[in-house]
């Protein structure tokens, strides 16, 4: 099968919800791409910070069905991420000549190509920092309702609450995130 | 905003009947706040799901890789004596263990494993619905992807199958099957969910229902829906996999 027709269908499946298909797409494109921030004075840490952070903007570009991706997709989310670090360095008052970038296609992105990114921080993005700021009490119970999908009185005897008290503190986390993102 | 709030989660998670689904649809199509809600709630969901999947590859793939991003070869060390013995021995017990699961002593974790369910299952058959017979089924392509151990094909066209299609519950059992066979629990449950909550059709739902048993079991996730659904099954004299669950029953005890 034509590497293009792999893309599509990694795109499709990450379109339909397909979590595994995001993990696909991690492990094919980390080390590509994080290889030039450890080149550029960053650390492993900044490396996974940044290259998560433009997986979402690249998530995010992907929800809409009229976005078409003219590159091949290691390229443009190293495109991502080399602009992501330029900016943190930029934050860092940290000036760098860049190295190690040789055999990489380096795709210049247009403008609409950055959309989402000129926006600095997205509804993705925010909503991601956000649930950095709740408990890890909250984040666990976001977790099994939303990625495992279990239902309250499933929830209930994992996390030693009562069946009402799972839907009370699901509210206020959830509550607290919206306060964080300015929804409430 | 509690029972809101309860509805859009039961709705994201697939858990409203078809008359559920459709009238909430309905009241999101005609009020705006709601619809607000619901793309908050989906895209909270989202990003979940997106963080935890990056988190797990991140930690598959290990850190090395990324710290050395420059190809050098691993060294390699000759094994010693007492490293051979070890394997020789974790051989042994692989080997123990695959023939004790080729041996048709029911086991919580062994009983009516993959050779049996498909037939069961009935992939080929054309259509789910007793009584319904058809020549070629539309969803053959899939079928056909399933028989070459074509799974994320295989599911890639059944998912290609919209809602208004009368073969939508058809198509997500059969993606159901085709996430089991690749291991993808969790997706298995989530399809067969699927299936579940837009059909109608009692075998249908038998189907998924065992699928769901299958999946929770290897995904070592016997919690009380588990026990329920399979106490259920194995109570259910019409049900195609009631044997199977007896056996799974007795064996829990």
């Amino acid at each position: 099968m034509q590497e293009r027709e792999l893309q599509q269908q990694l795109i499709n499946r990450i379109r339909k919800g397909d979590n595994d298909a995001v993990k696909e797409l991690y492990a094919m494109a980390y080390a590509y791409c994080a290889s030039f921030v450890l080149k550029n004075q960053g650390t492993e840490e900044d490396a996974e910070d940044l290259f998560q952070r433009s997986m979402l903007i690249f998530l995010e570009k992907l929800q809409d069905k009229n976005f078409e991706i003219k590159y091949n997709i290691k390229s443009f989310l190293y495109a991502i991420v080399r602009n992501q670090w330029l900016k943190e360095l930029k934050n860092r008052h940290i000036i760098i000549s860049l190295v190690n970038e040789e055999g990489k296609e380096i795709i210049i992105l247009d403008e609409d190509d950055l959309e989402s990114e000129k926006e600095k921080e997205s509804d993705f993005q925010k909503i991601a920092m956000a649930l950095e700021t709740v408990s890890p009490e909250c984040r666990k119970l976001i977790e099994l309702t939303f990625l495992e999908q279990k239902k309250d009185k499933e929830i209930a005897p994992l996390m030693n609450y009562s069946h009402e008290f799972v839907r009370n503190k699901r509210s206020r986390c959830i509550r607290h995130i919206k306060k964080i993102l300015g929804l409430s | 905003m509690g029972n809101t709030e309860q509805k859009i989660i039961a709705y994201l998670n697939n858990e409203l009947t078809r008359q559920e689904r459709k009238t909430f649809e309905r009241q999101i199509r005609e009020d705006a706040a709601l619809r607000q809600e619901v793309k908050f709630y989906r895209s909270l969901s989202k990003v979940v799901g997106w963080k935890a999947a990056m988190k797990e590859a991140h930690q598959e793939q290990g850190i090395t890789a990324v710290a050395n991003p420059d190809i050098r070869p691993a060294k390699v060390r000759p094994l010693g004596f007492r490293q051979v013995l070890s394997l020789a021995a974790s051989f042994l017990v692989l080997a123990v263990c695959g023939m004790m699961w080729f041996t048709n002593t029911p086991t919580l974790t062994n009983v009516a494993v993959a050779p049996n369910l498909k037939t069961k299952l009935n992939l080929n058959e054309g259509a789910w619905r007793s009584g319904e017979t058809v020549e070629i089924s539309p969803l053959q392509e899939g079928f056909d992807d399933i028989d070459a151990d074509r799974f994320e094909e295989a599911i890639q066209f059944f998912q290609n199958i919209t809602i208004e299609d009368e073969l939508y519950d058809d198509a997500q059992l059969s993606s159901a099957y085709a996430a089991y066979k690749m291991e993808k629990y969790t997706r298995t449950i989530q399809y067969a969910r699927e299936a579940i909550s837009h059909s109608d059709e009692p075998v249908l739902h038998q189907k998924a229902e065992w699928l769901i048993i299958k999946s929770k079991l290897a995904n070592k996730e016997q919690d009380n829906a588990f026990n329920s659904l399979l106490q259920k099954i194995a109570k259910q004299d019409t049900h195609l996999f009631q044997n199977e669950a007896k056996i799974l029953v007795r064996d829990a005890k």
